[in-house]
């Protein structure tokens, strides 16, 4: 059965987009179809990820939310090797970047019913074996569905007190919301922290698994969010420490 | 312009009557009575149909004062007209009776002039002042029934011009109100971006003006709030302490779909505003909300202790009753609605009715109850229209005129047949 996977942070900047992209790939190169939506309406930017221009969008998800098309028609084919008779697939499934179009967003507002229900027609339609949730950071009508819908929940954070305090306020959320699944990925930790008692010290605190401590990286920086990390460097060790973050959605 | 004219009471006292002023009387084509009596004179006034009375003072039984008033409560503001006559020295005692009321007075020795006169006065003034009263009355009456008609048009405004018609399906409605304004409504529109069909009918307790000021503010409600996104369902999970319903996905209806918030928002919303603003008023109405995937034909819908909507199939079989999952709109502050779920089939209807329907009486005071209404139900129909005019006819031949009781008011969807092309 399709699983649903959402990737959650409660502030930004903790590298939650790429996470999701990255783990995309990874769930793509072990032959799993794989749909992607931006559910960060109103501040996009997966898309840049993976190198979907603006003027390439022909409808984006605000157009199914109007109701000017299906939710499939917005789906990209992202694919890292598009070409190739691989079976694994990754769809993008794009907000709008227009002002106008998230200013629409604010003022009317939508359904969000819609989503539960795009939700449901993309893995029909694409034949998905999984469903990714680029969600809006902190907590809104449209994180608290994805949320209360996943099968699994990642929540990324990074080392700072900040992220501790507000990562707290998700992991009771999704307690309350019944996700059966839900792990936490520590990401950008600096060289000199010792991961063994950072994922101790994180999952005593928090009372919540950690899937991966991933270490602060120069090549990511570099890379400026133009690619998929894991498609650039697939030799890199953090593409291992993913890779067990992938083994654990079958718990 | 003698018209109806009533008769003349002469309450003589222990004067004895002079021949001549009856004659006098009696000339003015009038009946004339004569007692002794202030009592027996109230008597007479209280049954009979007198204009005026004119009395001597003082009386044998009463004082004259007490007279007036006794005279005056027993005609209201078409009391008769009085005229007191009293000796020259009685100046005092006869201001007084002007004072309580009389309409005039003579002196003895009374003239015969004079006393014509003034009686003819007297009675021009009382059916002057008599005609005029009425037509401020029926003046009044027009006004009101003027800002009847009005209201009756507003009302209408209320009702929705036009019935949404998706692809697949077609809707028909029927309002018959119990008198100018009703207490019922319908609606039908079509939400998220013409994805979802939301129909709704609804029965405010009591009839005429009241409830029909009611039904526009429930109305007006319903809509307004099904048409906006934000909800607060959501907020409601983080902020009690009580966790979620167990989730699995594929029971997607634990959990918003397309519609339901609007839907929960629609009655809800309403039901705050109305045991928060008019609690005072006792008011409240039944009301049943489906919202309906026309592509799928799922019905989601709240049903707050409205008589069930029942569904049939194409064949005339009975499938399903939409029994009341929540109380009345308007009566417990903060009520939680429930939604729950139906589903309708290609040849399907459904049909949705107000109580004035199965408890329209006959002239013998007989019910047209359920088994009456399920009987045409059943009956072979191709639109929702045949299906309401059908119903509607039906009805009509069975109160065969009698006055109606209750408003009537029905709505049906009909899913045309997977066979059938569009209509």
């Amino acid at each position: 059965m399709s699983k649903i996977v959402s990737v959650h942070s409660f502030r930004g900047g903790t590298g939650k987009s790429n996470t999701t992209a990255n783990i995309a790939a990874l769930l793509a190169e072990k032959g799993m179809r794989v749909g992607v939506v931006d559910t960060d309406i109103l501040s996009p930017g997966i898309h840049v990820l993976f190198g979907v221009q603006e003027e390439a969008m022909v409808h984006s998800l605000n157009d199914y939310l109007w109701g000017t098309c299906n939710v499939e028609d917005a789906a990209v084919d992202v694919t890292a090797n598009k070409g190739s008779s691989e079976k694994g697939k990754v769809y993008l499934i794009p907000s709008s970047m227009k002002t106008g179009d998230i200013a629409r967003i604010l003022r009317e507002g939508y359904d969000v019913g819609l989503l539960n229900d795009g939700y449901e027609r993309l893995i029909k339609q694409l034949n998905l074996d999984f469903l990714l949730i680029d969600t809006h950071p902190g907590l809104n009508e449209e994180t608290l569905l994805s949320i209360a819908i996943s099968d699994v929940l990642l929540i990324v954070m990074r080392p700072d007190a900040q992220d501790f305090q507000g990562t707290a306020v998700t992991v009771e959320v999704a307690r309350q919301l019944n996700v059966p699944l839900m792990l936490l990925i520590v990401n950008k930790t600096p060289s000199i922290f010792d991961s063994q008692m950072l994922k101790q010290r994180v999952e005593s605190s928090l009372r919540c698994d950690v899937a991966a401590i991933l270490p602060h990286s120069d090549e990511m920086m570099a890379l400026a969010s133009e690619g998929v990390f894991v498609t650039k460097y697939p030799g890199h060790p953090m593409v291992r420490l993913l890779r067990e973050v992938l083994d654990r959605f079958h718990q | 312009m003698n018209g109806n004219l009533g008769d003349i009471l002469v309450v003589v006292g222990n004067e004895t009557i002079n021949k001549t002023l009856l004659q006098i009387l009696t000339s003015l084509e009038q009946q004339v009575r004569v007692v002794n009596e202030a009592r027996q004179a109230l008597a007479l006034i209280g049954a009979g149909s007198f204009e005026l009375v004119l009395f001597f003072a003082p009386l044998p039984d009463m004082t004259a004062q007490e007279f007036l008033a006794r005279i005056k409560d027993t005609g209201g503001t078409d009391a008769v007209a009085t005229i007191v006559i009293g000796d020259p020295d009685q100046g005092a005692e006869l201001e007084q009776c002007l004072r309580a009321g009389a309409d005039d007075f003579l002196i003895t020795p009374i003239s015969t002039g004079l006393l014509k006169a003034r009686v003819q006065l007297v009675l021009e003034h009382k059916r002057l002042r008599h005609k005029h009263e009425h037509r401020i009355e029926s003046e009044e009456l027009l006004k009101i029934e003027h800002d009847i008609q009005i209201a009756r048009r507003i009302q209408a405004g209320f009702l929705p011009e036009t019935l949404p018609n998706p692809d697949g399906w077609n809707v028909a409605a029927r309002f018959q109100p119990a008198r100018e304004v009703a207490g019922d409504f319908y609606d039908a529109f079509m939400l998220s971006q013409n994805r979802r069909l939301g129909f709704v009918i609804a029965d405010v307790v009591d009839k005429g003006v009241p409830a029909a000021l009611f039904m526009a503010l429930v109305r007006s409600l319903t809509r307004a709030f099904a048409q906006q996104n934000y909800s607060f369902n959501w907020a409601d999970i983080l902020e009690t302490d009580t966790l979620a319903q167990p989730f699995a996905r594929k029971q997607t209806r634990t959990i918003p779909s397309t519609g339901t918030m609007a839907l929960k928002n629609a009655v809800q919303l309403t039901n705050n505003y109305i045991t928060e603003n008019h609690m005072q008023d006792n008011m409240f109405a039944t009301l049943f909300f489906g919202m309906l995937d026309p592509a799928t034909g799922q019905l989601a819908y709240i049903n707050a202790g409205h008589n069930p909507p029942v569904i049939f199939d194409g064949k005339g079989n009975f499938k399903l009753e939409l029994k009341p999952t929540n109380m009345a709109v308007g009566m417990m502050p903060d009520t939680k609605y429930s939604i729950e779920f139906a589903q309708i089939d290609p040849g399907d209807f459904i049909f949705c009715y107000t109580d004035g329907v199965t408890e329209a009486r006959n002239a013998a005071g007989d019910f047209f109850m359920e088994n009456r209404l399920f009987e045409v139900l059943a009956r072979p129909i191709k639109t929702a229209q045949e299906l309401v005019d059908q119903v509607y006819a039906t009805l009509q031949d069975f109160v065969a005129g009698a006055v109606q009781f209750d408003d009537i008011t029905m709505i049906a969807l009909m899913r045309q047949p997977e066979d059938s092309g569009k209509p």
